[in-house]
């Protein structure tokens, strides 16, 4: 009922072309997480959505409704900014209940639902502050509040999380994902965060140089990336990457080994003979090997760091470094020589060119 | 701090806000004046320090024009610097530039820098030079009242040795006399006259009273023309400068009062004045309300507003000058004493220590030479001092207003009325009393009795303090001049 | 010895606009009021306030200002605001309303009398426009001394006319620097424009409007020069008896009584706005 469509919305900010014909069909009660390099077009978008801009191509739609020329307050949305906007002259009282008051509900009924937007965010014991008197991460919570006490049907959340410690960051991700279990209200929420995207997001938009460039859920977006961008940007560390070429039979060099694709890449690989590709796979898809074996590589140990759950290493292959991540328990030490295997189901082969996976 | 800060800047403004620009004496008025549109007349009245009312001359074109030597030129005197030359006189800024650039333009003696502003300003001027000791205006332009307070604070040179040496000139002789100021020396040098005329629109001629002549008009047959008027076009088309720089009071006192009651101080609230008043409330019954906005009435001539008026000379010269076929000119009214008149006399002094004495002396030559006299009425209306005859060559407009003022003067019944002699800074004042009894009476249609009997309290109060005996037409008085 | 240096910075940077104020203000101002309570002789008295309270004028002239300041300042606030509002949301064009708004800043007092004079009067613009209309058969008398209200409302068109744009830029520049966040937030949330106005915007706009009034205050005050060319003296205020008083009556005394208690008023009217428009630091975000 609430779903959100984007038409090949364009926005031009003076020359500079900022969404590019973007089209993403969000359904009703969806989570999307938006996520993307700063200044990739992320607020620009949701500023669209919201009515605060007005787009210079393309339709908004929400629901059935074409919102693209109505009034940011006729569009029933509510907004957490990613500059906060809390009112300077109200208390953190009255900047929760302002969106409530502006529809001129029963005082009741503001009273009740701000209070229980303030508990939730846990700002009970700073209702009658001012947001001066406020520390950033608070003020970025009463944001929150405000917005999620008006109970829309679409709710926009522009980094809403960013300046809270990472505690409070945990309990909050956690709150909103109940609250959005619990209301279903269609939600597009910005991020810079990795985890809060795969955690909370029914689905994941990547956004590079204000197109979409890969939306799908969480797990695809980390296993199958679209292409190197996607591929480097998500994951810590993210996916590494190894030149290689196309031999006649198929299979692809890298370095002085051999790696055979996965068999149902075969006929991609027969047309590219003899073409420069990439391999993409991420650091715990690599396995150490005790002696050289069909896909394997050599590989030179440099750094070995233990961060508990894993261990994390830096290796040097031919002329280039990747991260591979391996049990805690594996006994390994830096200038070692090692075999690394790659599993073939697991590599993302991409066009060396445009960067582009193959499918 | 930050409040401190805002706190100060508030206070500074309101500060500012109530102090005027620094005068020679500090005195709190706001800072931005409004200048009369049109301004040339004094705000304080001449007053003839003579026993001996001097009637007037108007100039009259009908004698034969005495041959005048031409002037010798002028020789460069040699004291050096430039030529300051203050003046209370043709402040308005187009008279100004007629100044500057027609009137002075041929002088070459020395380099004149003419310097015109409202009296008080121009007297404080003179006042402080004189006391610091650094004088540096040289040449003194002021009307005949201002030169007795002039006097009393030492601030003149004598001239009298200056006068064989405009032997040549036919200065009218009273006019001269006036320049002594009462004593055996000649202070001033009679510089200008002006006065007021009655001016109507053609078009207004039509509706006068049967049996009426408008060179010969009283003020009761003004009342009915105004009424005529009104009648034919519901309009009330009568004016007077009764706005805040006009000079209606000049009026109340040069014309008004002394045509009804023959006097101004002693008969303010006689019967003749209740008379008077009665009368100019009938006047007044068609005069357009607009007048309280009138500062000249040359504006609302030239729009139409008005048909019919009395006003100085210099405001309102452009009508006859933008529309020379809509106007006469005429003789103000005459009242049961007589069709009295004003002359404003303007003269020229030189301050004591003058850094340029000899170029001072040089520009009161020039000045009243027939010639640039003839240039003075032609740029700005005001008339010459002289004995001769206007010259012949006038421009047109010139010609329809002077044709009024000779025949103001030459009336049979014609007389002058003196303006108030040695009131000096007070004289403020004095016309202050006169504004207020007309607002009062007219304007706010308070009962006439009851205002005059205050105002002329107040007059008498003023006078007491002043110790300034009557002046013509009022009957000399030993001590101050009462109202009876 | 540097922190004593640094203590010293504020006060030395201070201390030109302290001698200027010194100079041009504190002692003119004491000058004033050395006028208005000095006698001739020297000795204190009260005879200049005497004089100015019994004159004639004197109550129209009280009766007139504070009318005036009742009728204008509302008035020119609410004006500047819905004009300042306007050009805020930059609408296309916005900057030529700007300027048009603006011109009456660069138009001294006085021009702006004779200007309005030449509007308003008998056979001005205005009544020849209406004439041509077909609206009016006959010039209507706007400013007749039998026509009180007309006057006086010709009086408060001009002067709105003549200091609105004061208003308006201090407004303006108020409003520019709240962050358009705020604007938006509440837009988002269902503000309409007059509950964004009156919920948001006003409460932001607290401390220019308080700015606003006080100057407008005071140039109220002060105004004269336009009353002065539309009703001569029909419609006394302060400021201009004052004027009256120095420069036709040349009697400087009354005139710094006037000054004086335009001052206490100004003084008493600023202290009014001080105190009932307060902002607290802390709704005023300061930290
Ligand atoms: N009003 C504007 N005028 C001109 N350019 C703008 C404007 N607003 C945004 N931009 C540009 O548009 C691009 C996208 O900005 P946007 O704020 O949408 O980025 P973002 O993805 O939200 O970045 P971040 O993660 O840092 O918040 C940026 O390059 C920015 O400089
Ligand atoms: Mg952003």
């Amino acid at each position: 009922m609430a779903g959100i469509h984007f038409q090949t919305v364009r926005k031009i900010f003076g020359k500079t072309t900022v969404i590019k014909d973007v089209s993403l069909d969000i359904h009703d009660g969806e989570f999307m997480v938006l996520l993307g390099p700063s200044g990739c077009g992320k607020t620009t978008l949701l500023r669209c959505l919201a009515g605060l801009e007005r787009v210079d191509g393309g339709r908004v739609l929400i629901g059935e409704r074409d919102v693209t020329d109505l009034a940011p307050r006729d569009r029933k949305i509510a907004m957490v900014f990613q500059s906060y906007a809390v009112f300077p002259h109200l208390t953190v009282f009255d900047n929760i209940a302002f969106g409530l008051k502006m529809q001129n509900l029963p005082s009741e009924e503001i009273k009740r639902r701000t209070h229980q937007g303030a508990e939730l965010l846990q700002l009970t014991d700073y209702l009658k502050r001012y947001p001066a008197q406020l520390s950033g991460g608070q003020r970025q919570r009463v944001a929150v509040a405000r917005a999620i006490v008006m109970q829309a049907a679409v709710l926009l959340m522009d980094e809403p999380l960013s300046n809270l410690d990472a505690l409070l960051r945990l309990q909050m991700r956690a709150e909103l994902k109940r609250l959005h279990a619990e209301i279903k209200a269609t939600t597009i929420y910005v991020t810079h965060d990795q985890i809060e995207a795969l955690s909370l997001g029914d689905r994941i938009a990547v956004m590079q140089d204000g197109k979409i460039v890969q939306c799908d859920v969480p797990m695809n977006i980390y296993d199958y990336p679209a292409n190197k961008f996607i591929g480097g940007f998500i994951g810590t560390p993210p996916m590494n990457f190894l030149q290689g070429a196309v031999n006649g039979d198929g299979s692809v060099s890298v370095g002085a080994s051999n790696i055979a694709p996965a068999s149902s890449l075969q006929a991609a690989f027969a047309a590219r003979n003899g073409q420069p590709i990439l391999l993409g796979i991420r650091p715990e898809n690599l396995t150490l090997a005790s002696a050289q074996q069909a896909n394997t590589i050599s590989a030179h140990v440099l750094v070995v760091e233990p961060l508990g759950s894993h261990k994390l290493l830096t290796m040097q292959v031919g002329a280039e470094m990747i991260k591979v991540s391996v049990a805690p328990d594996q006994s390994i030490a830096s200038n070692q020589d090692v075999w690394l295997h790659f599993d073939p189901e697991k590599i993302r082969w991409m066009d060396a060119a445009s960067g582009e996976a193959i499918r | 701090m930050k409040k401190f800060l805002l706190v100060a800047l508030v206070l500074g403004i309101i500060l500012v806000a109530c102090v005027p620009a620094p005068t020679a004496t500090p005195v709190p008025a706001p800072t931005k004046a409004p200048e009369p549109t049109k301004a040339a007349v004094p705000t304080t009245a001449p007053a003839p320090a003579t026993s001996a009312p001097a009637a007037t001359k108007a100039p009259e074109p009908t004698k034969a024009p005495e041959p005048t030597k031409a002037p010798a030129p002028t020789t460069a005197p040699a004291a050096a610097g430039p030529l300051v030359f203050v003046s209370t006189q043709n402040t308005p800024v187009e008279e100004q530039e007629k100044m500057r650039n027609v009137i002075l333009k041929d002088f070459t003696a020395a380099k004149a820098d003419f310097i015109s502003d409202a009296e008080g300003v121009i007297v404080d001027r003179i006042l402080a030079e004189q006391k610091s000791g650094k004088v540096s205006a040289s040449l003194i332009g002021v009307l005949h009242g201002t030169f007795p307070n002039l006097l009393a604070a030492n601030a003149l040179e004598d001239l009298t040795p200056l006068v064989p040496k405009l032997s040549d000139r036919p200065i009218v002789k009273e006019f001269m006399t006036l320049g002594k100021l009462g004593t055996d020396k000649q202070y001033y040098i009679p510089w200008m006259q002006a006065t007021y005329v009655m001016v109507a629109n053609k078009k207004a001629l039509q509706y006068l009273p049967a049996n009426a002549k408008i060179d010969s008009l009283t003020y009761q047959q003004l009342a009915e023309w105004g009424k005529n008027i009104t009648a034919a076009t519901k309009e009330k088309k009568i004016g007077f400068p009764a706005g805040p720089t006009g000079l209606m009071h000049r009026l109340t006192q040069g014309y008004l009062y002394p045509s009804y009651t023959g006097g101004l101080v002693t008969t303010y609230r006689s019967d003749d004045a209740v008379k008077m008043w009665t009368d100019f409330k009938a006047i007044w019954e068609y005069t357009n309300p607009q007048s309280v906005t009138y500062n000249n009435m040359q504006d609302p001539l030239l729009s139409e507003e008005v048909w019919v008026t009395i006003d100085h000379t210099a405001r309102v010269v452009n009508a006859f000058k933008n529309k020379p076929n809509d106007f006469v000119s005429a003789p103000a009214p005459a009242g049961p004493k007589g069709r009295y008149y004003m002359s404003v006399l303007a003269g020229l002094g030189i301050a004591k220590g003058a850094p340029n004495k000899a170029g001072a002396e040089a520009l009161i030559e020039y000045l009243t030479r027939p010639n640039i006299q003839a240039i003075y009425l032609r740029e700005v209306s005001f008339y010459p001092v002289l004995e001769s005859a206007l010259p012949t060559d006038l421009p047109e407009y010139v010609r329809l207003e002077a044709d009024g003022v000779v025949k103001q003067s030459k009336a049979s019944d014609a007389k002058v009325a003196l303006l108030p002699i040695g009131l000096g800074a007070k004289g403020g004042d004095f016309n202050k009393v006169m504004q207020d009894t007309l607002t009062r009476i007219v304007i706010k249609g308070e009962d006439i009795k009851t205002v005059l009997n205050d105002q002329a309290n107040q007059l008498n109060a003023l006078m007491t303090e002043l110790k300034a005996p009557c002046w013509s037409p009022d009957p000399p008085s030993t001590g101050a001049c009462q109202a009876k | 010895m540097r922190s004593k240096l640094e203590s010293l910075l504020p006060y030395s940077l201070l201390a030109p606009t302290l001698l200027f104020v010194t100079l041009l203000i504190v002692i003119p101002i004491f000058q004033a009021f050395l006028l208005a309570f000095q006698s001739a002789d020297g000795s204190f008295t009260l005879a200049h306030f005497q004089k100015m309270a019994a004159d004639t004028s004197f109550g129209d002239a009280l009766k007139f200002t504070f009318l005036l300041l009742i009728f204008i300042v509302p008035l020119q606030v609410v004006l500047a605001l819905m004009m300042a509002l306007l050009i805020h949301t930059r609408f296309k064009g916005h900057t030529f309303f700007l300027y048009i708004y603006a011109i009456p800043l660069a138009i001294s007092d006085l021009a702006a009398g004779i200007a309005w004079l030449a509007i308003f009067t008998e056979r001005g613009y205005l009544n020849s426009i209406l004439n041509q209309l077909g609206i009016l058969e006959k010039p209507f008398l706007f400013l007749s001394y039998q026509n009180l209200p007309a006057m006086f409302g010709t009086i408060v068109i001009a002067e709105s006319w003549r200091a609105t744009a004061i208003v308006m830029t201090i407004l303006l520049a108020g409003l520019q620097l709240i962050p358009r966040d705020y604007f938006e937030a509440a837009d988002v949330f269902g503000a309409n424009t007059l509950k964004r106005t009156l919920f948001v915007v006003l409460p932001l706009l607290r401390p220019s409007l308080q700015n606003a009034l006080i100057i407008r205050t005071i140039f109220a005050f002060q105004t004269f020069s336009v009353v002065f060319a539309l009703a001569g003296r029909v419609i006394p205020v302060m400021a201009g008896e004052s004027y009256n008083w120095y420069v036709t009556n040349r009697n400087p005394g009354v005139a710094a009584a006037y000054a004086v208690l335009i001052l206490i008023f100004t003084v008493a009217a600023t202290w009014f706005y001080f105190k009932f428009l307060k902002t607290s630091a802390a709704e005023a975000g300061y930290d």
